[in-house]
C-alpha cells in the first residue's frame, strides 16, 4: 500500500511516526508496529531518493521565436 | 602700471569661493553624454558634452551612489545632478556629481511608481494574496531566457539538489519590447501543467533590461497563477513589479532553485534522524516497560506467594481458638474410636488366617494319604504298558504283552503268560 504513496506523504508519515512514539503514549505492542512501519518508510525513502533520476522537459511557445 | 597683484592661488581660491557660494551652480542639474570616462577604486572622473560639442569634466565619488553607477560608460544620456566648483591646482572649473541618472529614466521612473500604485490598489499585491511555497515541490516550471545563464544555474542546482524533481523549463524572451509579450505566452503555457511551483528568472542588467518585468499585462496575467511564483530577477537591488505580484522573490537563480527544492543531502539526514528517534524511543519505551515489569516482580505478593494464603491461615488458627476444646475432644473421641475399631479389625483378621492355616494342614495330610504313592508303600502295585500308560482295564491286556508293574521305588517290567478272571 506504501508504494502508492508520494515521497512527500511518506516522509509525512515518518514524521507522524516520530512525534506518536516520541509522545510516549502509545501501547508497547502498538508501538513495535509503528518501528517498523516506522524504519520501512525511511529505507524506502533514502532508496527512492538515490535511486531517482532528474527528468526535464523543455515546452516551447510559439512567440519565442 | 599698477604694482597690486594676487598669487594664482589667490585668485583660485577666490573664484572657488564666489562659485561655492552660488545657490543656483550649487545644486544644478546638467544633460550630457558621457565621454573619456575614467574610473577609480573610488571615484570616476569624465566629460560631458551636449549636441553643440560644448563640454564639462565631472568628477563623481562612489559613496553615495548605488552600485549601477560603477557601469557608467562612454555614450550614456544622463543627467548630472550636483555642484559647479573650481579646481584650484588646474584652475578649471568642474561639475562634481552628488546623483547621476539616465536621461529619461526619472519620467520613467514616475510611471513606473504610478503603475505601482495602480496595481497595488487592485490588491494583487497582498499578503494575503501570497501563496506558501511547497516544502516538497517535485513539478518546477521555469520560465527563463532561451539557454539563458539564468536557467544553466537553476537547472544545475534543482539537478544537484533534488533529483526526484520533473522540471519543465519554458524559454521565452526576457529582454526588449517583445518580452513581456513572449513571457505571458511562458506562463500561459505553463499554467496548463500541474506544477508544484514556478520560478521566474533572469540574470542581472541594466534597469532598461529588465524592464520586461515591470509590464503591466504581464503582472496582472501573473495574479491569475494557480501555482505558488517564485521570481528572481535581476540582482539585490534591482526590484520589478514581478517581485511584488511573486509569492518568494529570491535575489538569483541559484537561490530560487535552492527555495524550490529541498537539498537531497538534508532529506536524507531528516531520514535517518527520524530513524535514529524512532529507535530510541523504542528503546525508551521498552526500558519503561521492562522497569515496570521489574517492579511488579518485585512485589510481595510475587516474591512470597505464601503471603496470599496467611491471613486464611491466621483465620483458620483463629476460629480454632474460639472452637476451643469441646473441639479438641470431640475429634480425640473420634480418632479413638477409629483406633479401637482398626485394632479389632486386626485380631479378627489374625483369628481368621490361623483358622484357615489350620484348615489347609489337614487338608493337606487327607490329600496325602489319597496319594498313590503312599498306597504303594503299603504293598500295593499299578501296572502299565511298556509307554507308562496306565492299564485300568484287565480288558486291555493280552496274554504275551510286556507290562510293567509299579511298585514302591521299583518298576517290574513282565510278561504277560495267562489272563483269569477271579472267581
Amino acid at each position: 500500500m506504501s508504494e502508492t504513496k508520494t515521497f512527500e506523504q511518506k516522509m509525512a508519515r515518518l514524521e507522524e511516526i516520530v512525534k506518536l512514539l516520541e509522545s510516549g503514549t502509545v501501547q508497547l505492542d502498538k508501538s513495535l508496529t509503528l518501528y517498523e512501519e516506522g524504519s520501512l518508510l525511511a529505507s524506502e525513502l533514502a532508496k527512492t531518493l538515490n535511486e531517482a533520476k532528474i527528468k526535464i522537459e523543455e515546452i516551447t511557445t510559439k512567440t519565442n521565436e | 602700471m599698477n604694482d597690486e597683484f594676487v598669487s594664482v592661488s589667490k585668485l583660485n581660491e577666490y573664484v572657488k569661493s564666489y562659485l561655492d557660494q552660488n545657490k543656483i551652480l550649487n545644486n544644478i542639474r546638467v544633460r550630457g553624454e558621457v565621454l573619456n570616462i575614467k574610473t577609480y577604486p573610488t571615484s570616476a572622473y569624465f566629460l560631458i558634452k551636449d549636441e553643440q560639442d560644448a563640454r564639462i569634466s565631472v568628477v563623481m565619488f562612489y559613496r553615495g551612489f548605488n552600485a549601477q553607477k560603477d557601469k557608467l560608460k562612454d555614450g550614456d544620456d544622463i543627467i548630472v545632478t550636483g555642484q559647479v566648483s573650481l579646481y584650484p591646482k588646474g584652475g578649471t572649473y568642474q561639475l562634481i556629481a552628488r546623483e547621476v541618472e539616465y536621461f529619461g529614466e526619472g519620467a520613467k521612473l514616475l510611471a513606473l511608481k504610478k503603475l505601482k500604485e495602480k496595481l497595488a490598489k487592485t490588491g494583487i499585491f497582498d499578503e494575503s494574496k501570497k501563496r506558501a511555497i511547497p516544502r516538497f515541490a517535485t513539478r518546477i516550471g521555469v520560465i527563463s531566457g532561451k539557454d539563458s545563464a539564468a536557467w544553466a544555474d537553476i537547472r544545475q542546482n534543482i539537478t544537484r539538489r533534488y533529483p526526484l524533481a520533473e522540471v519543465f523549463y519554458f524559454p521565452c524572451l526576457v529582454q526588449g519590447s517583445d518580452a513581456p509579450k513572449s513571457v505571458i505566452s511562458a506562463f500561459i503555457k505553463s499554467q496548463t501543467f500541474d506544477l508544484d511551483v514556478l520560478i521566474i528568472a533572469r540574470g542581472g542588467g541594466s534597469s532598461d533590461d529588465l524592464w520586461a518585468f515591470n509590464d503591466e499585462s504581464l503582472i496582472l496575467k501573473l495574479s491569475e497563477r494557480k501555482t505558488p511564483l517564485i521570481s528572481a530577477v535581476g540582482h539585490e537591488v534591482d526590484t520589478t513589479l514581478v517581485d511584488y505580484v511573486s509569492d518568494l522573490r529570491v535575489s538569483t537563480p541559484t537561490a530560487a532553485a535552492e527555495r524550490a527544492v529541498e537539498n537531497q543531502l538534508d532529506l536524507m539526514q531528516d531520514i535517518n534522524n527520524n530513524l535514529e528517534r524512532i529507535k530510541l524511543s523504542i528503546s525508551n519505551l521498552s526500558d519503561k516497560a521492562s522497569d515496570k515489569l521489574r517492579n511488579l516482580a518485585n512485589r510481595p505478593v510475587l516474591i512470597n506467594p505464601i503471603n496470599i494464603i496467611t491471613p486464611y491461615f491466621n483465620k483458620i488458627n483463629d476460629l480454632s481458638l474460639r472452637l476451643g476444646t469441646n473441639f479438641d475432644r470431640t475429634y480425640h473421641n473420634y480418632s479413638q474410636k477409629i483406633t479401637l475399631s482398626r485394632e479389632r479389625m486386626r485380631n479378627k483378621q489374625i483369628i481368621l488366617y490361623n483358622k484357615k492355616e489350620e484348615l489347609f494342614k489337614n487338608l493337606n495330610t487327607s490329600l496325602l494319604a489319597l496319594s498313590p504313592l503312599n498306597v504303594l508303600e503299603r504293598g500295593y502295585a499299578f501296572i502299565s504298558d511298556k509307554d507308562n500308560q496306565v492299564i485300568r482295564d484287565p480288558n486291555n491286556i493280552k496274554v504275551g504283552q510286556d507290562i510293567i508293574a509299579h511298585m514302591y521305588k521299583h518298576q517290574i517290567i513282565a510278561t504277560v503268560k495267562e489272563k483269569k478272571e477271579n472267581e
